[in-house]
């Protein structure tokens, strides 16, 4: 795929795979067209050439709207939740398209995932701190039980304890619900632990993909994009 | 103050507030200063003088359909110029300047639609006040009681909708964050056409009651823009209900202020009340640039109450 916004070209040539139940991880500096491709898949840029299916359907072209309907849910690194709105309001618009019966449903059971939200409901979303926000935004993201749900930088911002349990909660949804996860992040380290397999962009580029382990094992590209060399 | 001077005040504030509502409504959902929107009060009156002029009866009768005249026409803008536009990736500023040019065509049309009237059909439609059709109740004019309750019923129902409704609450997150809402689900075009269709149809309605209570003319609702413009930045354009603060507060300061002056410096002094909008919006400016909803009413009275603080910004 080669994509980008209006005349600017971000991504060039560009091929990512996810499968059913996985974790991909999509890594690279900053600046590599990371947040772009997530936003290429999901109708918010401009796609020069190339295709992007989702469970055989092409959906290149459809509005933002549309795809959130046909099972894909993204969780943006920034503004991710309506300031503005109540905990609950912000939940009950993730699920807008959700009947009444559906969208209680869903709210128990994202609830029951992210049980601290319980306590501040009626709270206005702006109020929380970063990792109640990240925490209310990846409810929210589970709201329409999607089949695959794209993460742009969850970690960013959060305190080293916080990014533990966002990292268990993504695992979580692999393991316990079957949803597969495309994981955009700049902590390359945290998202190779949990990843089954993993994308290395660079200047909208792909530099790498196959398993994290396989990455890890390139010394030059982890030292040279990475900075992890003798970390990992 | 006479109870009479009193009247008008409140009845020109609840035009106002009513008139201007949408004007900030649609500034806040799309972002766009839309000041075809006094072609839209026009059209109002327009309606409303067709058909008293063809079919008679009680002009407060066909308000509903000055509301869908000027709603229709709303949404028709924002579809073909507005969206147009925005899909082409036009600024702001492009769009602003858009909505004048079709307030001029607007401005046209009426122009020859009224003069259609006066010349075919020998009506005063350059010029008419429907005044004399109006109701009393309890020794005060229907276009007051009628303009205030219009407000009140409005704002509940507005209240009423924002926080009960699905599709109110979908309105209040696109204006929150229209990119989180559209990946939500929410079909933000629709709730801008949504928030069109009121604010249109709200100007027609206020466009409808104004020849009630002041002379209709092609240029009405031009002639008021620049006081509408004054009222949503003054009540401040990111609170829902800052018109109605800011509609009462020029309202009340345009109609008690010249009356006020009047007496000082005489009647020649009603020939300038147009500059009391326009100070106030300078104040506004100078002291409450976020509009006076925004301003934070305890820090004034700790203030007041503490002194020595008046520094502080409020």
């Amino acid at each position: 795929m080669n994509a980008g916004y209006g005349k600017f070209h971000v991504l060039f040539d560009v091929n990512l795979k996810c499968n059913r139940s996985e974790i991909v991880s999509v890594i690279g500096p900053n600046g590599s067209g990371k947040t772009t491709l997530l936003n290429s898949i999901f109708g918010l840029a401009d796609i020069f050439s190339g295709s992007i299916t989702f469970n055989g359907v092409r959906i290149n072209g459809m509005l933002p709207h549309e795809i959130s309907r046909i099972g894909i849910s993204y969780l943006p690194q920034m503004n991710n939740v309506f300031s503005d709105l109540s905990v609950e309001e912000n939940l009950k618009m993730a699920g807008y398209i959700l009947n009444a019966k559906e969208l209680k449903d869903a709210m128990d059971e994202a609830l029951s995932i992210f049980p601290i939200l319980k306590s501040f409901l009626s709270r206005k979303a702006g109020t929380l701190s970063g990792g109640e926000r990240q925490m209310l935004a990846m409810a929210m993201a589970l709201m329409r039980k999607p089949q695959l749900i794209m993460l742009d930088e969850p970690l960013a911002g959060l305190a080293p304890v916080v990014c533990q349990k966002v990292l268990g909660k993504i695992v979580e949804l692999r393991d316990k619900l079957g949803i597969s996860v495309i994981l955009v992040e700049q902590n390359a380290k945290k998202a190779l632990e949990i990843s089954d397999r993993t994308y290395l962009i660079v200047s909208g580029r792909n530099i790498f993909s196959g398993k994290p382990d396989e990455l890890l094992k390139s010394e030059e590209l982890i030292e040279l994009y990475l900075g992890l060399k003798g970390k990992a | 103050m006479s109870l009479s001077t009193l009247i008008d005040a409140i009845t020109y504030s609840s035009l106002l507030s009513i008139m201007t509502f949408g004007l900030s409504f649609v500034r806040r959902t799309t972002g766009v200063w839309n000041i075809a929107h006094a072609g839209l009060v026009t059209i109002g009156a327009y309606v409303i003088f067709t058909c008293i002029s063809f079919f008679g009866g009680n002009p407060y009768i066909y308000l509903p359909l000055a509301f869908i005249f000027s709603a229709v026409i709303a949404v028709l803008e924002y579809m073909l110029i507005i969206e147009t536009l925005r899909k082409r990736g036009a600024s702001t500023t492009i769009m602003l300047i858009s909505t004048l040019a079709f307030d001029l065509v607007m401005l046209s049309i009426i122009n020859i639609y009224a003069d259609y009237l006066q010349n075919t059909f020998s009506l005063p439609s350059k010029n008419f006040l429907l005044r004399k059709l109006d109701f009393m109740f309890l020794n005060m004019p229907g276009i007051f009681w009628t303009s205030l309750l219009l407000l009140i019923t409005f704002l509940t129902a507005l209240y009423y909708v924002l926080n009960y409704t699905k599709i109110g609450t979908a309105l209040r997150a696109c204006v929150s964050n229209p990119t989180l809402a559209s990946i939500s689900g929410i079909n933000v075009m629709h709730t801008n056409l949504f928030s069109w269709l009121i604010s249109g149809g709200l100007a027609g309605v206020a466009g409808g009651l104004l020849p009630l209570w002041i002379q209709g003319k092609p240029v009405l609702g031009d002639s008021l823009i620049a006081v509408m413009f004054c009222v949503s930045i003054v009540g401040g354009v990111e609170e829902i209900y800052g018109t109605v603060l800011g509609g009462f507060l020029v309202g009340f300061t345009q109609i008690l202020g010249t009356s006020a002056l009047s007496m000082v410096f005489g009647p020649s002094v009603i020939l300038y009340k147009s500059l009391i909008p326009m100070v106030i919006l300078a104040l506004a400016l100078l002291y409450t640039p976020y509009g006076i909803a925004k301003v934070s009413w305890r820090k004034i009275l700790t203030i007041i109450k503490f002194g020595g603080e008046s520094k502080r910004k409020i």
